[in-house]
């Protein structure tokens, strides 16, 4: 299995020489086609800003970040609309979807940027639709169905096309825990199920040990990296648990 | 598709839209009203000595034109950025799912180009229902 995502040695400052911040000091890391990565760090710790950096939604300071081969801290104008459109998905805090049109809409939308036919756009949102539960909610406007339903329309429209990366900031955030977990189930189907790759960050310990690995970030750096491996998922939570403790931090960071 | 999106986009926001289309309304009914007067039939029936204080009073308005114009312009351009701010998210999500400032800026003209037909077609309308009754009670008077 090819890497997916190379991220190498990026910085990121905010500010101007005599308040200089430093959101990302010196991060590298790779990921393989297929995982399931989880991002945890502290508020501030700058875990928002390498998502940002790598949905190229932020530009980085320096370093380099290769998406499948392609440089995409050089990309401009047309080719990284294009990258946007095919490569990435994107799963927000707050849902992101369109009012004024209906789930199916909001899915379809995604496809027909890419210019794909109307009959193919059918197939591929109902097929997604059917494996994500969301078949019968599909005609509904966002006002009219729940959290947890709108952020599962969300990962369908940014699953749709089939990117190569699937990117989700605070996935869970604005969820109440019986909908965190039912959406969480559906990133492990779509992880295992879809081989999709997935990029989570997160606050919560919950939702990061449903992913296979985790990098702690704090002020900026790297500070640890645990694999799930064989452990049950118990485990794997305990031991994220024991990091963030370790990691410092306030109370309701390790809660 | 675009134009699809388009339509909708009006459709649900008819209430944000509405406002813009009341300016644009508003603007061409005035407009038209004031560039049209010299005209019209019942302008010929009246008599010489108001004919020319009727000429003079539209080289007036001709001026006033110009102003209204200019004040419409600045309506018209405050009420599309007050459109477009309060769409920036959607436009955010847009862009995120892929689509370009050009596609996007499509979405937009269409949208504009849409609202302008109504609002002209309608002003258009007001404005000779208004024109009438405003003649009407002139020529009662002379």
């Amino acid at each position: 299995m090819g890497k997916v995502l190379e991220v190498k040695q990026i910085e990121k400052y905010y500010g101007n020489k005599s308040n200089l911040t430093k959101a990302i000091d010196n991060i590298s890391f790779c990921v393989e086609k297929g995982e399931f990565i989880g991002i945890m760090g502290a508020s501030g710790s700058g875990k928002s800003t390498l998502l940002n950096c790598i949905s190229t939604i932020d530009k980085v300071t320096a370093g380099h970040i290769n998406v499948n081969g392609t440089d995409i801290t050089k990309l401009k104008g047309n080719s990284l609309n294009k990258f946007r459109r095919e490569e990435l998905g994107f799963i927000f805090q707050d849902f992101n979807l369109l009012d004024t049109l209906t789930a199916y809409e909001n899915i379809a939308i995604a496809l027909t940027i890419q210019k794909v036919s109307t009959s193919e756009v059918e197939r591929r949102v109902n097929e997604i639709a059917e494996k994500l539960g969301i078949r019968n909610i599909l005609e509904k406007y966002p006002y009219q169905i729940s959290g947890g339903q709108k952020q599962r329309v969300a990962s369908a429209r940014a699953i749709v096309t089939n990117p190569k990366m699937v990117l989700a900031d605070e996935p869970t955030g604005a969820l109440d825990s019986k909908s965190a977990r039912q959406l969480l189930e559906t990133f492990e189907y779509l992880n295992e199920e879809l081989k999709t790759t997935l990029l989570v960050v997160t606050h919560d310990a919950f939702t990061a040990s449903y992913a296979n690995r985790i990098l702690f970030i704090k002020d900026g750096k790297i500070f640890n990296e645990i694999i799930k491996g064989t452990n049950s998922r118990k485990e794997f939570f305990e031991k994220i648990i024991e990091v963030q403790t370790l990691l410092g931090g306030d109370l309701s960071d390790v809660l | 598709m675009y134009f699809k999106l388009s339509f909708q986009n009006i459709k649900k926001s008819f209430k944000d839209y509405g406002i813009y289309f009341l300016t644009l309304l508003f603007g061409v009914a005035i407009f038209y009203m004031f560039n049209s007067l010299d005209s019209q039939q019942a302008m010929l029936k009246v008599s010489e000595s108001t004919r020319k204080m009727i000429g003079l009073m539209i080289d007036m308005l001709g001026i006033v034109s110009v102003f209204v114009s200019i004040v419409l312009g600045l309506l018209i351009v405050y009420a599309n950025k007050f459109l477009i701010n309060r769409r920036k998210k959607e436009f955010g999500i847009y862009m995120t799912l892929g689509m370009g400032k050009r596609q996007i800026s499509k979405i937009i003209i269409l949208e504009t180009i849409f609202v302008g037909i109504i609002s002209l077609i309608v002003g258009i309308i007001v404005r000779s229902f208004c024109f009438t009754i405003y003649v009407c009670d002139c020529c009662k008077n002379v």
